[in-house]
C-alpha cells in the first residue's frame, strides 16, 4: 500500500512538474503574432495594388495564412508564387489570371503635370505616399518611391496619368541565364 | 546572346579523359586475357554494346540527341569497367543485366553523366553478385594451373549456352590439374581460413600460389595504368595513394595481431580487385569526394573498408561494396571539408 | 627563345610568396611584342562614351556643333564619383546620343561623337603657329608640389587604373599609403602593352611611380613583374640604378602563372599574406596601381596632357601588323581592323575580342570603339583553333573532376557554385562564397566539360544583386505603406477626437438648451403671468374708471 502510495505520489509530483515547466515555457517562449504572416508579407512585392483583391500585401498574407490561394500577386509572378510555396510547402500553382498578368518589367507611373487640375484623388489613392502635390496644385510622382501599382490611374478624372515602363539600361542590366548547349540542360523558361 | 569570358580553353575534353582512362586500361585487360583466356575479351565486347546500346536507347526515349551524347565515352568506360570485373564464363543475359541496370537505373534515371551518386559499374556488379553468387564467383583458374583450358569456340559456348557442344560446363573448366576445383586466391583462401587453416599451411598449396602469380601480374599492369593517368594528370593521387596507404597500414596493423589468419599486406595490395578498383573505379569523379582534404578521407575509409571486409566480412573481396558505400558517404565529406575561401578565416567560415 | 636571364640583385628578388591555383596558359605574348610602340592616327570621327570608369556619369559640359581641342574636357565628373573624360582629338562636336556600341546587353550609351579636323602635322606646332590646337594643363614640377596638388591633377586629367578595372584612380590615392606596387604582371595571354612600355619607356614610368609615391606620401615603390618578361626586366633595373629619386624602389619578379595580376594574388605573391576577405589592399598600407596608369600621371603631371588615348596591344593571326599602338579613345575596332587587318578574313570565322582572352569582352558590334579599359585587341581566325570557345561550342554535363577546384585562387569550390547557379539557390552560393569570386576564368578554361563557368557566376551575381535591389525595394514600399496606414489612422484618430470633441461640445451647449425650454417655460409663464396680472390690474383699473 506504501509502495502505491510512493509511486502514485512520485508521478504526481513529476507530472506536475513537468506541467510547471511547460506552462513557465509557454509564457517565456511564447511567439508573438503569427510569424508565418510575416514571413509571406516578406516575400510578397510590396506594390500594395491590391490586384489580389485584398486591400494591401499584408492583408494578403494574412488570407494566405488562412488558407487563401498563393497564386493571386501578379507583380510577385512566378518567382513569387514558387518562393511563397517553398515557404509553406505546397505545390506551385500558376498564376490566376483573373487578378492580372504578369509583367516582366517593372513600371512606374507618370502624371502628364499640365492637364493635372490639382484634385488629389491620386494622393488618397497611392498606397506608399509617392505623389506628391496639394489640393488645386499641381501633383507629381516620385519616381524612386513608385511601386507601379496603377491604383491612382482609375480615380484621376482627366485622365493624366501614364503608365510608363522602366527602362533597361546599361546599370540595370543584368547576365541571363547561359543558354545550354548542353543536351543535359534542365528545360528552363528562357526570360526574354 | 552575349558570350562572357573566358573564351580560351587549354585541356582535354570529357570525351577525352575517359577516352584515356579506357586505354590506360589495355594493358591490363591484356594480362587479364593472357592468364583468362577469350572470355575476357568476349565479355568486353559484350558489355561494350550492351553500354552503348542501353545509353543509346535512354537517351532515344528522353529526347536527346544521341550522337553528341554517347560521344562523351562514359557509357564506354562503365561497359568496359564491367567487362573487366565479371568472370570470364559469365553467360551473356547476366552481363546484360548487369550493364542495363549500369547504365539505365545507376546512371540515366538520374540525369545521366555526371548526376549519379553511385558508380554505375559498381552498382551493376553488385546487382549481379547479389542475384547470381554462383556464377559470379564462378572464376577459372589460371592458364597456368587450369587442366583444360577453354579455347576460344568453348568460350563462346560457355558464354551463350552454359555448355560446351561436348556438354562440358563450367565446373569442369574450373577443375585444376590435381582435381579440385580452383578459386581466385581471396576466396580460397578466405573458405581455407574459415575451416581454421593456418595461412603458412594454405600457401603451401603450389596450385594457389601460381593462382596468386597470376592476379598479381594482372595487378600490377592495371598499376601502371593507372601511374600513366596520374602521369598524363587524368587522375590526382589524392584518393588511390590514400586508399593504398590505408589498405596497406589497416591489413599491416591486422597482420600483426595474427599472423597465421589473416592475409599479408601486399598479397591485399597485389589481388582480386584491389588496383582496378583503386586507380579505376575509387577515382571516378563522379561518385568521389571533390575537396582534396575529403578525397583523402574518401580514400582511407575505401582502404580500412576493404580489409574489413575481407577479413571478418561474408565477401572475399569488397572493392564494389566499399566504394559504394563511400560514394553515399561523399556529399557530406564534402560538406564538412570545403576548403578556406581565400582571405576568410576557418571559424568564420564555419558559421555561415 | 632566346631570352637573357633575369639578374637578381639587391633591387630585384624572386616574389617570396605564392597563391593557390593559377593556370599556365600558352602565352602568345611574341606575336606583339617584337616591334616598337607605334601610333595610330584618329580616324575622321571619334565617338566617346560619355562614362568610361567606374562611377556616376558626370555632366556633359560641350553641345552640339562646338569646336573642340585636343585635351578639352568634354565630361566633367568632379562632383561625382566617376573620372573626366577628355577630347582626343580637336574637331567638331556631331552629335551627343545614345548609341549602341557593343555592350553585352546590346543597349545604346550616351556618346559624344566628334568629327576630327586633321591637325596632325601641327600637333608638336603648339602655339607657335598663331593657332591652339591642343589643351594642356600647367606643367608642374612634382618635386615641389605638395600631394593635394598632384592629386587634385590626376582627378583633372581623369586617370582610372587602365589595367582593365577603370576605379579613379584620385579615390585610390587619396589616402596616405606606405607603399605602392605597381602591377607590371600582365599575365593575361596575348597583351603586352606593359611588357613593351616598360622596354621603350621606363624612365618615364618610373618618374610616374616616383610621382604617385609623393602623392600618397609612400616610402617604398614595388614594381611586380612576370618572369617572363626578362628585356622589360632589365630595363627597369638599368632606370632604377641610374635614376636618384626620392622614394625606394625594388622589382619583385614572380614566376609565370594566371592570374599573378589580381590585386590579392598580387599581394600573396609579394607579402604572402592573404587580403581579408571583406578588406582593401589600402587596409594594409598600400595601393596597387598598373604600369599604363603611372605612366599615364606622368604625362598628367610633366607634360600636362589629360588622358586621351592609350596604349593598347593589337594582335592575333589575322593582324598583319601586330605590336602595340597609342590609339585616341573613341576609335572604332572596324578602323583598327581596316589599318591594321589582312583584307581577305571571313567574317564568320574571325572573332575579335577587347581585352584579354581569360577576361575580356567578345566584340560583337564592330562599332565599339577604344576606351580607357581596353588593354587589348584580339583578331582571330578560328577556324582551325581549337583553343578557343565559341559560341557554338557545346558542353557537356559537369563530372566533378574538381580540376577548377585546384585551380581557383579564390579557393572555391567552382563547381559547387556552378551546381548552385544553375539551380538559382542564392542563399547557397552566398555560402560558397561566390563575392569572393574574381571571375579570373580559370575554371573555365580547364573545365573538360567546356562550361561557362564565369557567365554562371556572373548571371547568379547579377541575380543576387538584382534581387537585393528588388527587395530594397519592396521593404521601402511596406514602409511607405505601413506608414501610411499609421498616419491614416492617426488621422482618423484625430478625426474622431476632433469629431467627439465637437460633438461634446455641442452636447455642451445642448444642455444649456435643455435646461434652457424649461427655464423659459417658466420664464414664458411668468411673462405670461405678468402680462395677465397687469391685463387683470389695467382692466380693474379701467372699470372703475369707466365707471366714475
Amino acid at each position: 500500500m506504501l509502495d502505491f502510495a510512493i509511486a502514485t505520489l512520485t508521478l504526481v509530483t513529476f507530472a506536475f512538474a513537468c506541467g510547471a515547466l511547460l506552462g513557465y515555457s509557454s509564457i517565456k517562449y511564447r511567439v508573438e503574432g503569427n510569424p508565418v504572416i510575416d514571413q509571406i508579407n516578406e516575400l510578397l512585392p510590396q506594390t500594395q495594388c491590391g490586384q489580389c483583391g485584398y486591400p494591401g500585401c499584408k492583408p494578403y498574407a494574412e488570407a494566405i495564412a488562412n488558407g487563401e490561394k498563393i497564386n493571386r500577386c501578379p507583380p510577385g509572378g512566378e518567382a513569387g508564387i514558387k518562393a511563397i510555396a517553398t515557404l509553406l510547402n505546397v505545390d506551385v500553382i500558376s498564376l490566376d489570371e483573373n487578378c492580372g498578368e504578369e509583367n516582366q518589367l517593372a513600371s512606374v507611373v507618370v502624371i502628364r503635370e499640365d492637364e493635372c487640375i490639382g484634385c488629389t484623388k491620386c494622393i488618397q489613392a497611392c498606397p506608399v505616399d509617392a505623389i506628391a502635390g496639394a489640393a488645386k496644385l499641381m501633383h507629381t510622382v516620385i519616381e524612386s518611391e513608385c511601386t507601379g501599382c496603377d491604383l491612382c490611374i482609375p480615380p484621376c478624372p482627366v485622365d493624366c496619368i501614364d503608365i510608363k515602363q522602366v527602362e533597361l539600361q546599361v546599370d540595370n542590366w543584368s547576365w541571363p541565364l547561359p543558354m545550354g548547349k548542353s543536351d543535359h540542360n534542365i528545360p528552363v523558361k528562357i526570360v526574354s | 546572346m552575349a558570350l562572357s569570358s573566358p573564351f580560351f580553353h587549354q585541356s582535354l575534353s570529357t570525351q577525352q579523359i575517359m577516352l584515356i582512362t579506357c586505354l590506360a586500361l589495355i594493358p591490363g585487360a591484356l594480362a587479364q586475357s593472357y592468364f583468362f583466356g577469350y572470355g575476357v575479351l568476349i565479355n568486353l565486347c559484350l558489355c561494350i554494346t550492351y553500354a552503348i546500346s542501353a545509353e543509346a536507347l535512354v537517351l532515344l526515349l528522353r529526347k536527346r540527341k544521341i550522337k553528341q551524347v554517347v560521344s562523351d565515352n562514359s557509357a564506354l568506360l562503365t561497359g568496359v569497367l564491367l567487362g573487366l570485373a565479371l568472370p570470364q564464363t559469365l553467360p551473356f543475359w547476366m552481363s546484360f543485366i548487369g550493364v542495363w541496370f549500369a547504365i539505365i537505373i545507376a546512371k540515366q534515371l538520374y540525369g545521366g553523366l555526371g548526376l549519379n551518386p553511385f558508380n554505375p559499374a559498381m552498382t551493376g556488379y553488385i546487382l549481379l553478385l547479389i542475384s547470381f553468387p554462383v556464377e559470379m564467383t564462378a572464376w577459372l583458374p589460371a592458364r597456368t594451373i587450369a587442366s583444360h583450358f577453354p579455347d576460344f569456340t568453348e568460350t563462346l559456348q560457355l558464354i551463350f549456352f552454359e555448355k560446351t557442344a561436348e556438354g562440358m560446363t563450367i565446373e569442369y573448366f574450373r577443375l585444376i590439374t590435381d582435381g579440385f576445383t580452383m578459386a581466385t586466391p581471396l576466396d580460397y583462401i578466405k573458405t581455407e581460413f574459415t575451416q581454421s587453416k593456418m595461412r603458412s599451411e594454405i600457401l603451401s598449396n603450389q596450385y594457389l600460389t601460381d593462382n596468386i602469380y597470376a592476379w598479381t601480374v594482372i595487378n600490377s599492369c592495371y598499376l601502371l595504368g593507372g601511374i600513366f593517368l596520374l602521369l598524363r594528370k587524368i587522375i590526382r593521387p589524392h584518393i588511390p595513394l590514400s586508399v593504398l596507404s590505408s589498405l596497406f597500414i589497416t591489413s599491416f596493423i591486422l597482420y600483426q595481431f595474427d599472423s597465421e589468419a589473416t592475409n599479408a599486406p601486399l598479397f591485399h595490395l597485389f589481388s582480386g580487385a584491389t588496383m582496378l578498383g583503386v586507380w579505376f573505379i575509387a577515382t571516378d569523379p563522379v561518385t568521389a569526394a571533390t575537396t582534396p582534404r575529403g578525397r583523402i578521407i574518401y580514400g582511407l575509409c575505401i582502404g580500412f573498408l576493404v580489409i574489413i571486409i575481407r577479413t571478418y566480412g561474408g565477401y572475399p573481396d569488397a572493392i564494389a561494396f566499399s566504394i559504394l558505400l563511400l560514394n553515399l558517404a561523399a556529399p557530406t565529406l564534402d560538406h564538412y571539408t570545403r576548403p578556406v575561401i581565400y582571405g576568410h578565416q576557418k571559424e568564420e567560415q564555419a558559421n555561415e | 627563345m632566346n631570352k637573357s636571364p633575369i639578374r637578381f640583385d639587391n633591387t630585384t628578388w624572386p616574389v617570396p610568396g605564392k597563391f593557390h591555383g593559377g593556370i599556365k596558359p600558352e602565352e602568345y605574348k611574341s606575336i606583339s611584342n617584337q616591334t616598337e610602340i607605334q601610333k595610330l592616327n584618329p580616324p575622321e570621327s571619334l565617338l566617346i562614351p560619355i562614362r568610361q570608369s567606374i562611377g556616376n556619369p558626370g555632366k556633359i559640359v560641350v553641345k552640339v556643333g562646338d569646336e573642340i581641342i585636343q585635351g578639352q574636357l568634354l565630361v566633367d565628373n568632379t562632383d561625382t564619383s566617376g573620372a573626366n573624360v577628355h577630347a582626343p582629338a580637336s574637331g567638331i562636336v556631331k552629335q551627343i546620343s545614345s548609341v549602341k556600341l557593343g555592350h553585352l546587353s546590346g543597349l545604346p550609351e550616351t556618346s559624344i561623337l566628334i568629327h576630327c579636323n586633321n591637325h596632325s602635322e601641327q600637333k608638336n606646332g603648339d602655339s607657335s603657329s598663331g593657332t591652339v590646337t591642343e589643351f594642356r594643363f600647367e606643367l608642374l614640377d612634382w618635386l615641389s608640389a605638395p600631394p593635394e596638388v598632384l592629386l587634385a591633377r590626376v582627378q583633372q586629367a581623369g586617370i582610372v587604373g587602365l589595367g582593365g578595372a577603370t576605379f579613379p584612380t584620385h579615390i585610390k590615392l587619396s589616402k596616405k599609403l606606405d607603399q605602392l606596387i605597381v602591377n607590371a604582371m600582365e599575365c593575361e595571354p596575348y597583351i603586352t602593352c606593359d611588357d613593351r612600355m616598360l622596354r621603350e619607356l621606363a624612365a618615364q614610368v618610373v618618374a610616374g611611380a616616383q610621382i604617385t609615391a609623393k602623392t600618397l606620401n609612400a616610402e617604398l615603390i614595388i614594381f611586380a613583374i612576370e618572369d617572363n618578361k626578362s628585356e622589360a626586366i632589365a630595363s627597369l633595373q638599368k632606370e632604377i640604378l641610374t635614376n636618384n629619386a626620392p622614394t625606394k624602389m625594388q622589382i619583385y619578379v614572380a614566376p609565370t602563372k594566371y592570374p599573378s595580376g589580381g590585386e590579392k594574388q598580387l599581394i600573396e605573391l609579394i607579402h604572402n599574406i592573404q587580403l581579408p576577405h571583406n578588406k582593401l589592399p589600402a587596409s594594409q598600407g598600400m595601393v596597387i596601381q598598373n604600369v599604363a596608369t603611372v605612366h599615364a600621371i606622368f604625362k598628367a603631371v610633366q607634360q600636362g596632357k589629360p588622358l586621351t588615348s592609350r596604349l593598347v596591344t593589337v594582335t592575333g593571326n589575322q593582324v598583319s601588323r601586330p605590336g602595340n599602338y597609342w590609339i585616341p579613345f573613341g576609335t572604332s575596332v572596324e578602323f583598327i581592323i581596316k589599318k591594321l587587318c589582312i583584307n581577305n578574313t571571313d567574317e564568320n570565322s574571325r572573332s575579335v575580342i577587347m581585352g584579354g582572352p581569360l577576361m575580356g569582352q567578345k566584340v560583337s558590334n564592330l562599332k565599339m570603339v577604344i576606351t580607357k579599359k581596353s588593354n587589348c585587341l584580339i583578331i582571330n581566325d578560328n577556324k582551325n583553333e581549337k583553343n578557343w570557345l565559341t559560341e557554338s561550342t557545346s558542353h557537356q554535363q559537369c563530372i566533378r573532376c574538381s580540376e577548377c577546384e585546384k585551380v581557383c585562387p579564390a579557393q572555391l569550390l567552382p563547381q559547387q557554385l556552378y551546381w548552385f547557379s544553375q539551380s538559382e539557390q542564392w542563399d547557397k552560393l552566398q555560402a560558397q562564397g561566390l563575392k569572393d569570386c574574381i571571375e579570373c576564368g580559370a575554371c573555365a578554361y580547364v573545365c573538360p566539360s567546356k562550361i561557362p563557368l564565369v557567365h554562371y557566376y556572373r548571371f547568379a551575381k547579377s541575380s543576387i544583386q538584382q534581387k537585393q535591389l528588388n527587395q530594397n525595394k519592396s521593404d521601402k514600399a511596406k514602409s511607405r505603406f505601413e506608414f501610411r496606414e499609421m498616419r491614416i489612422a492617426r488621422q482618423k484618430q484625430e478625426r474622431k477626437m476632433k469629431h467627439q470633441k465637437a460633438a461634446e461640445n455641442r452636447k455642451m451647449a445642448s444642455k444649456d438648451l435643455s435646461d434652457d425650454p424649461a427655464g423659459k417655460q417658466n420664464a414664458i409663464n411668468e411673462a405670461l403671468a405678468r402680462v395677465k396680472q397687469k391685463k387683470n390690474h389695467l382692466s380693474n383699473q379701467n372699470a372703475p374708471g369707466k365707471e366714475e
